[in-house]
């Protein structure tokens, strides 16, 4: 009965109700959208990386020609590395989690697979890198001293032997048994001695967000010392002394020996920082302008139902003196209110789902769970009802003489 | 290298990347790695770079393969604590370069002059003549095409070089492009090159968008923003509705007292017009605090391209009453019909 009153009373401002019901829906689409890539975003930012961040520092070094017995100079950076003040242990290497550098490529099961099975991060490591990561190794055993061989930054052979990561260990072996089975990342096999819990992959230049992010965790840890002219000196600092030990280290190498570059000075939170720069700061913009788009579209509200409360002054008298209570006229104006804003959410709810797809297309975001336009919905209809409170309790309190003056 | 070397327009460079080991004389100073480019003298004149102390090499300094060089304002504060550098000595690969310039702080973003290499970012350290680069063999840094030994590279069929030519006309620009055309032609028949001629001459704005420098954290942003603006006009339409609807009285009155409909409509609408003006005026206000705001937040690469531009700054208004005055169409036009003896009546 009430409903259908309200119902007759809206059809009066037919253009006007329309237009705010357009708003909603378009702030449900894209505070929706939105809500979905911060979450998106911050999912991201907050993935563990497998390594003990805190006391982590780097650099790269660049040796100037000409080089010499590379092996021993290398060898002997180390050296003073793991004697450095500060240091705790250190190891030389191609790639950075989350950063710079690192092969990265096909892993296949057979000798030349055509399609590899998986792609995975590689990194050249030493005996010393589990201590200075803080890796955590779950099965086998971790490289020795005497497996750790001369390479360099492209092998045509696979090496004998590797340490792999959890992820790419089921992803290769769904039935188990990856420890002692042989996998492919060049012509001869290689057998798994190891399995990490966790080590995510480094910044891929060129290779797309979502691309990299379906094969974050896959990494193969391969035992050599990097005779390069260039490459990174990873070094662990003691608890509390990164930064210390970081410009110790730099120093004492250049005092060992000048004809070096150095440059890619970082501790990790910088890198962890810098990665995640642009997620951190759409998530912000995106939340930001969320805010504001429900903060217009509920003064928009509270706009409107102020003119309709000022224009129905008469027909509210009328009504509390025929013996309306004020919570008659409260509930009048809710209903009234969640009617439009319900219609709105509904087109809304589609109009959310269809930008999403579109976006889905042309820039290769993933596809928005329903909840999120779900939430959305909820979000607009509680503005709504919010909003139209307050000029709903002010209709309210019109008194009933006011009715007999009026007209 | 004809190319470089066949004068038709009237400034023109190319460039590379490169990075070299620049070991300090100050025993106290680290080793530093550092990444520089190898242009001609005609670049500082095509891109505007200010110099802090100094100028760019001498004609005959960068024709002769000089060891000179010009230095940025972070290698100098580095290195010289900001002082003035010139004649100063830098070892850079074991080669001593004389300091002849070092530049103000200069970082155009993007960086279009090297999109082939990081477009945003810092700019570069140091600045040497091709001719001395070339002579030095030091090899490019960077994304080339060429598989080549640097030795080979002079005469190989790689892509590793850009070159930008300033054509100051239309018709410059098209003399360049026959020159092109042209010039692969020939190479062609000579039988050096055997892929069909495809030169093009792109210019800055192509350059930009054939390398799709955008990022889509930008574009969604842009999207947002379009929504947000559409969401506020929509906004806008209702309240004007309500606004110009409330004065039904008032604009009884004015039609009773002979005012047609589109006076009272034209009122209606330059109401729209200052309300869009005022808001014009707020909202650059607010741009501003959400300029340095935004800033803190993007990544410092992209945090420099964000700054208001005087053309900016007007389109934004323009945008802002055009936009208001559009959204005020309607509810003006609801405004001005209202009858004149209805509403007098009562």
């Amino acid at each position: 009965m009430e409903l259908l009153s309200i119902v007759t009373g809206l059809r009066r401002h037919k253009a006007t109700s329309a237009l705010i019901a357009l708003q909603v829906a378009l702030t449900l689409c894209i505070v929706s959208n939105a809500l979905f890539v911060v979450h998106d975003r911050l999912v991201r930012i907050d993935r563990p990386t497998g390594i003990d961040e805190a006391d982590f520092a780097m650099f790269r070094n660049e040796w100037l020609a000409p080089q010499g017995d590379l092996k021993a100079r290398i060898q002997g950076d180390l050296a003073v590395l793991r004697s450095a003040p500060g240091v705790a242990d250190a190891y030389a290497t191609n790639g950075v989690p989350l950063y710079i550098g690192g092969g990265a490529g096909g892993v296949g099961l057979k000798p030349n697979q055509e399609t590899p099975s998986a792609y995975s991060a590689e990194y050249i490591v030493d005996d010393h890198a589990m201590n200075t990561l803080g890796i955590r190794l779950t099965e086998g055993r971790w490289f020795t001293a005497g497996e750790i061989v001369e390479r360099h930054d492209s092998p045509e052979d696979g090496p004998p032997i590797v340490i792999i990561t959890r992820a790419l260990a089921t992803k290769l072996f769904p039935a188990g048994q990856a420890l002692g089975s042989s996998i492919y990342v060049g012509k001869k096999a290689s057998s798994i001695i190891g399995i990490v819990e966790r080590l995510v992959t480094p910044l891929l230049y060129g290779v797309p967000a979502p691309v990299m992010d379906s094969f974050f965790e896959n990494s193969i840890l391969i035992p050599g010392l990097l005779v390069e002219d260039s490459y990174l000196y990873v070094i662990r600092a003691t608890p509390g002394q990164r930064d210390a030990a970081l410009l110790a280290s730099q120093r004492l190498l250049a005092q060992h020996d000048r004809a070096r570059g150095i440059d890619l000075v970082h501790t990790f939170p910088a890198i962890r920082a810098e990665s995640y720069k642009t997620d951190r700061s759409l998530a912000s913009l995106l939340s930001l302008v969320c805010a504001m788009l429900l903060l217009v579209t509920g003064l928009g509200i509270v706009g409107l139902a102020s003119y309709w409360v000022g224009l129905r002054r008469s027909p509210i008298g009328i009504r509390r003196a025929l013996g309306a209570r004020r919570i008659d006229i409260v509930r009048y104006f809710q209903i009234e209110n969640l009617l439009i804003v319900g219609c709105g959410a509904a087109v809304g709810l589609a109009l959310a789902v269809a930008t999403n797809l579109w976006m889905v297309q042309r820039m290769a975001l993933p596809r928005m769970g329903a909840h999120y336009a779900i939430a959305g919905a909820a979000i607009v209809l509680i503005l709504g009802q919010l909003a139209v409170l307050w000029p709903a309790r002010r209709a309210a309190s019109t008194p009933p003489a006011r009715a007999t003056r009026a007209v | 290298m004809e190319l470089l070397r066949a004068r038709v327009v009237p400034r023109q460079t190319p460039i590379y990347t490169l990075a070299l080991h620049l070991i300090p004389e100050d025993i106290n100073l680290l080793p530093l790695h550092v990444v520089g480019i190898a242009v001609d003298r005609d670049f500082f004149s095509i891109f505007d770079v200010p110099f802090r102390y100094g100028s760019p090499w001498t004609t005959e300094n960068g024709n002769d393969g000089s060891n000179v060089v010009v230095i940025g304002k972070r290698l100098n504060d580095r290195l010289f604590g900001g002082e003035d550098a010139l004649g100063q000595s830098l070892n850079l690969d074991g080669t001593n370069y004389r300091i002849v310039g070092v530049i103000k702080d200069w970082n155009p973003q993007p960086r279009l002059y090297n999109l082939l290499n990081s477009p945003f970012g810092d700019s570069e350290d140091f600045l040497i003549p091709f001719n001395t680069a070339v002579e030095h063999k030091i090899a490019p840094r960077g994304s080339t095409s060429c598989s080549e030994a640097w030795s080979e590279r002079l005469g190989a069929v790689c892509t590793w070089i850009l070159v930008w030519a300033e054509a100051t006309t239309p018709s410059d620009a098209q003399h360049y492009r026959d020159f092109l055309a042209n010039y692969v032609l020939e190479q062609r028949r000579l039988g050096r090159f055997s892929w069909l001629p495809s030169a093009s001459l792109s210019n800055a704005r192509d350059w930009m968008k054939e390398k799709n420098i955008v990022p889509t954290e930008t574009r969604l942003s842009l999207i947002l923003a379009f929504g947000f603006l559409t969401v506020c006009l929509v906004n806008g339409v209702v309240l004007m509705m309500a606004k110009f609807l409330s004065r039904d009285r008032e604009t009884a009155i004015r039609r009773a007292l002979g005012a047609t409909r589109t006076d009272v409509f034209s009122q209606f609408l330059v109401e729209a017009g200052v309300i869009g003006a005022l808001a014009g005026v707020l909202g650059l206000g607010l741009t501003a605090f959400g300029l340095a705001f935004e800033r803190s937040l993007l990544p410092q690469e992209m945090a420099r391209v964000t700054a208001l531009s005087p053309a900016v700054i007007g389109m934004t208004f323009g945008l802002a009453v055009f936009a208001t005055v559009c959204a005020g169409l309607y509810p003006s036009w609801r405004g001005s019909i209202v009858e004149p003896a209805v509403q007098s009546k009562t």
